[in-house]
């Protein structure tokens, strides 16, 4: 892997995310599981945070919770200024239109629509259907520019998850979710990737990324680890061999 | 948005093609039978037509416009339900695409529009070719009817031309309604569904569908308890409905219900058994929804035979305990000679079957004026006339009731219940004036046959009687030759004893019902068989990630094919047990009422019509789940994995 300077963060200086004491259960009683325990995470403007740990450790649930799509049980959830602690589904909808975008490890794209259609769609969705140039041009961006028309099954994995990317991006969200964007791709295709990931907090966006992968992990600009729902430890700056011994270590003290 | 509608349209069309095809069909026996409905109401006999003639002419009429009645009513029925169980499904097979969909930023309104947007196109193209459909239906249908003998040679329905923005209309509102339930079930989706690989657990049973189960079961149960006390009428009907709300309870309950049964199956060694059955009780949503339309299917096509034969048996049984005869002598109008006057008769109660029309005098509702309410409704019924003495006789029963009979009374008969006649009325035939008559108390069941009234002789012309069927009871003297008496008897007409009459009888009544059973249930059955199709394959078409996976895993295509068609059997299999589980609440209300009100519990089940549907049911979901199946495993695995999108 290539990427595995540290780069230093654009000067953004407002916070983009901060969650403060954010608890998650799952369940209720004897066999609740508490996915997320008391973590606190302030993410900078423009910054690149990953989050890594072993499976189960709630790094899904970190994501999920910092995006409003699941609620926290306790604690406090700040997204661009705004709480969403204890926003409605229809607050949730509008921040997920106008705010916040998403990169999945399994693409999750519509089936049905072309490349193109897929990208439209979160602007038509929030009643502002871009035209056709934007969309051409978001694809250009990320390099399918003639693969507007094909639809997601006539694309590679690293195409497909590009397409993703284009989709996120179009409605320029202050911050990306992305939980394990690499994880479904080969080297190359994860390398595309994450350099379009850095090309968007050069933009000005601010990223949280789950990953297993510590080449992805070393891509971004600060690494937090998790265990047990805790946050126990993080790295900036570190190479990908470094990421890697510490998540040895947190794995062997299971 | 809804350009997103129309594109999931053309990507999932193997979902709707049995929507489609069932909103066709549905409005075109809807228009049909409209269509039909307003030809026999306006429907006239040729000039020149006596009063009898008229008369049979109004009670065939009659006959037509329930058939016709009960096809629309049960069409419409089926429509929504298979459109809605369809919609159901698609919302369960696209619960990732439409979480997705709520992730990017759609709300809840805009994934109810995007389905009911779906509605609307599905209703439109449907109606669409439902309406020339329509007229090719309304070709069978009046020719089903005439067959059997609803209407005569010379009819035919009249084409109107709203019928076509009607069904139209029809057709969208068909389909509206079937989408209803399912786009409050898209509003519920949690936008974390689309990321959950497996998708949550689901929760077989919710408090939505375990409230109204159970209210469902409570009715079922009401029924059963109630029907004995509704006479014969009212309890054959409630017999039915108990069958259906049960197989409606069941349905609603199959969540938990269907893998329950399938849990019966014993443990087996073969790795495709163990898969049919692990994916059966994994997927109890899917199982339950391709289980429902073959639930009602069952209940439908066996509860309604079983209640009909079982209390036309009770009936006819009925009447040979409430009658006294030796001998019955039938003939078509009355007897050349009297038969009272044959040496060693006792006793021969001559009785016609005329079709009559009352026209109850007084208000439509009790104690409201009649300026105020209107009148009643004119009521076309079978009259039985009677020589009140004889006939006291000969049904003992009813002596009270008849004994007093002069040509200004008349009694119910023991069909009067829900005709509404009310305590008195002018009686016609075929528009010949029989002037006023009060109705006194009512003839007992057994006595009367199902005749809505029970009229003296002295009341009907003779010229009329000499027309009609006419039955004589004749019982003899004791030192009487019996042989002799049926010689003499013979030249009258046809003479037989009583359980013999009553074996005939039996079978003419039960031909007629037969006959509309036939029309109204080839109108079910071709439901269900798009209803079932439909359901199998919608749920084994959106399975070729999991058939890629369980070939990736080792099985060879045989093998996963073997496992697909034995799921869609067992499925089946569940679902006939549960049909014939909610047709035994028809079975339990017919015996029981049939002991409460006839005294001997009576039940007639047509065992070939079970074993058809039987056979039917398991090759039809067999053969449907196969050849899904096999389409849905055409592509290698490894492509199928790759692109999972
Ligand atoms: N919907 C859920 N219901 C119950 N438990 C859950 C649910 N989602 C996650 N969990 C549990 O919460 C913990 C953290 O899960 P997750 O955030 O998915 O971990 P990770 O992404 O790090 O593998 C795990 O123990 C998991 O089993
Ligand atoms: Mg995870």
């Amino acid at each position: 892997m290539t990427t595995t300077a540290f780069e230093p963060a654009p000067a953004g200086t407002g916070t983009a995310l901060s969650l403060t004491g954010a608890t998650r259960i799952y369940g209720a009683g004897e066999t609740g599981v508490i996915a997320l325990r008391d973590v606190s995470l302030e993410l900078r403007q423009s910054s690149w945070t990953a989050v890594m740990g072993p499976s189960g450790s709630g790094k899904s649930t970190l994501l999920q919770v910092a995006a409003g799509l699941d609620r926290v049980d306790s604690g406090r959830v700040v997204l661009g200024g705004t709480d969403i602690t204890h926003a409605s589904d229809q607050e949730r909808t509008e921040l997920r239109r106008e705010r916040i975008g998403f990169v999945f490890q399994n693409f999750n794209l519509i089936g049905a629509l072309t490349a193109e259609q897929n990208v439209a769609l979160p602007l038509e969705l929030a009643g502002r259907p871009p035209g056709r140039d934007t969309v051409r041009q978001a694809l250009a961006l990320v390099g399918l520019g003639e693969r507007a028309t094909h639809r997601p099954r006539e694309l590679s994995g690293g195409q497909q998850q590009r397409v993703a990317i284009a989709r996120a991006m179009i409605t320029r969200p202050q911050v990306l979710f992305a939980d394990e964007p690499t994880g479904a791709l080969d080297s190359a295709a994860a390398r595309v990737v994450l350099e379009l990931m850095r090309e968007m907090t050069r933009s000005g966006q601010t990223i949280l990324m789950v990953t297993h992968d510590p080449a992805a992990a070393a891509a971004a600009d600060e690494t937090v680890f998790l265990r047990d729902g805790q946050l126990i430890d993080r790295v900036a700056g570190a190479d990908a061999t470094t990421i890697a011994s510490r998540l040895v270590v947190l794995e062997a003290r299971r | 948005m809804n350009r997103l509608a129309l594109t999931g349209f053309v990507e999932r069309w193997q979902t709707y093609v049995g929507a489609f095809v069932t909103v066709a069909f549905g409005v075109g026996l809807v228009q049909s039978s409209l269509l039909l409905l307003l030809s026999v109401a306006g429907m006239e006999p040729a000039g020149g037509t006596d009063a009898v003639m008229r008369a049979a002419y109004d009670s065939t009429r009659l006959v037509a416009v329930t058939v016709v009645s009960v096809t629309l009513g049960f069409g419409a029925f089926l429509a929504v339900f298979i459109i809605a169980s369809t919609f159901a499904f698609s919302v369960t097979e696209r619960r990732r695409d439409l979480a997705l969909l709520r992730i990017i930023g759609a709300d809840v309104s805009q994934l109810r529009r995007m389905l009911l947007a779906e509605a609307v196109v599905l209703g439109s193209l449907g109606a669409a070719v439902g309406i020339p459909v329509g007229a090719a239906l309304q070709q069978v249908q009046t020719s089903l009817l005439t067959r059997f003998g609803f209407l005569p040679n010379t009819f035919t329905a009249a084409w109107q031309p709203w019928i076509v923005p009607a069904s139209l209309a029809m057709g969208i509102a068909l389909t509206l309604a079937g989408v209803a339930l399912a786009a409050r079930r898209a509003a519920r989706i949690d936008p974390l569904d689309a990321l959950r690989s497996t998708g949550a657990a689901e929760r077989p049973l919710n408090r939505a569908r375990a409230v109204s189960g159970g209210a469902l079961v409570l009715a079922a149960i009401a029924l059963v308890v109630t029907a004995p006390f509704g006479g014969l009428a009212g309890a054959q009907a409630m017999a039915m409905s108990a069958g259906i709300t049960a197989a409606l309870a069941i349905t609603v309950l199959a969540p938990v219900l269907v893998p329950a049964v399938v849990s019966l199956v014993p443990r087996s060694s073969s790795p495709v058994t163990r898969l049919a059955v692990a994916n059966l009780r994994d997927a109890t949503t899917r199982s339950a929804s391709t289980a429902a339309p073959l639930i009602v299917l069952v209940a439908l096509v066996l509860s309604q035979p079983i209640a009909m034969l079982s209390f036309g048996d009770a009936a006819m049984a009925q009447t040979v305990r409430g009658t006294e005869a030796d001998l019955v002598l039938r003939s078509t109008g009355s007897p050349d000679a009297d038969p009272r006057q044959v040496t060693g008769v006792a006793n021969a109660s001559t009785e016609w079957t005329v079709p009559v029309r009352v026209q109850p005098s007084g208000s439509a509702i009790p104690g409201m004026s009649e300026e105020v309410a209107g009148t009643p409704l004119a009521v076309t019924t079978q009259a039985l006339v009677v020589d009140p003495i004889e006939f006291g006789v000969a049904h003992p029963g009813a002596a009270g009731a008849v004994d007093g009979l002069r040509a200004g009374d008349a009694a119910p008969g023991p069909g009067a219940a829900g005709l509404g006649l009310g305590t008195g009325g002018t009686v016609s035939i075929g528009g010949r004036d029989l002037g006023a008559v009060r109705l006194g108390a009512e003839v007992a069941a057994g006595s009367g046959g199902s005749a809505g009234v029970v009229l003296p002789r002295d009341l009907v012309p003779p010229d009329i009687l000499q027309r009609v069927p006419a039955t004589t009871f004749v019982t003899l003297d004791d030192d009487a030759d019996a042989a002799a008496v049926a010689t003499e008897l013979g030249r009258l007409g046809q003479v037989t004893d009583l359980e013999t009459w009553a074996a005939d009888a039996g079978a003419a009544g039960q031909d007629q019902n037969a006959r509309v059973l036939v029309v109204v249930m080839a109108v079910g059955a071709a439901y269900a068989v798009i209803g079932v199709v439909n359901a199998i394959a919608i749920a084994t078409s959106g399975r070729r990630y999991e058939f890629a996976v369980a070939r990736a895993s080792g099985m060879t295509r045989s093998q996963s094919l073997r496992a697909a068609v034995l799921e869609t059997l067992l499925v089946g299999g569940s679902a006939i047990l549960l049909g014939a589980v909610a047709t035994a609440t028809t079975v339990l209300a017919v015996l029981t009422s049939t002991a409460h009100v006839t005294g001997v519990a009576t039940l007639d089940v047509p065992w070939l019509l079970v074993a058809a549907v039987a056979g039917g049911g398991l090759l039809l979901t067999g053969l449907a789940g196969w050849l899904t199946a096999t389409g849905a495993m055409r592509r290698e695995p490894a492509g199928v994995l790759l692109a999972r999108v």
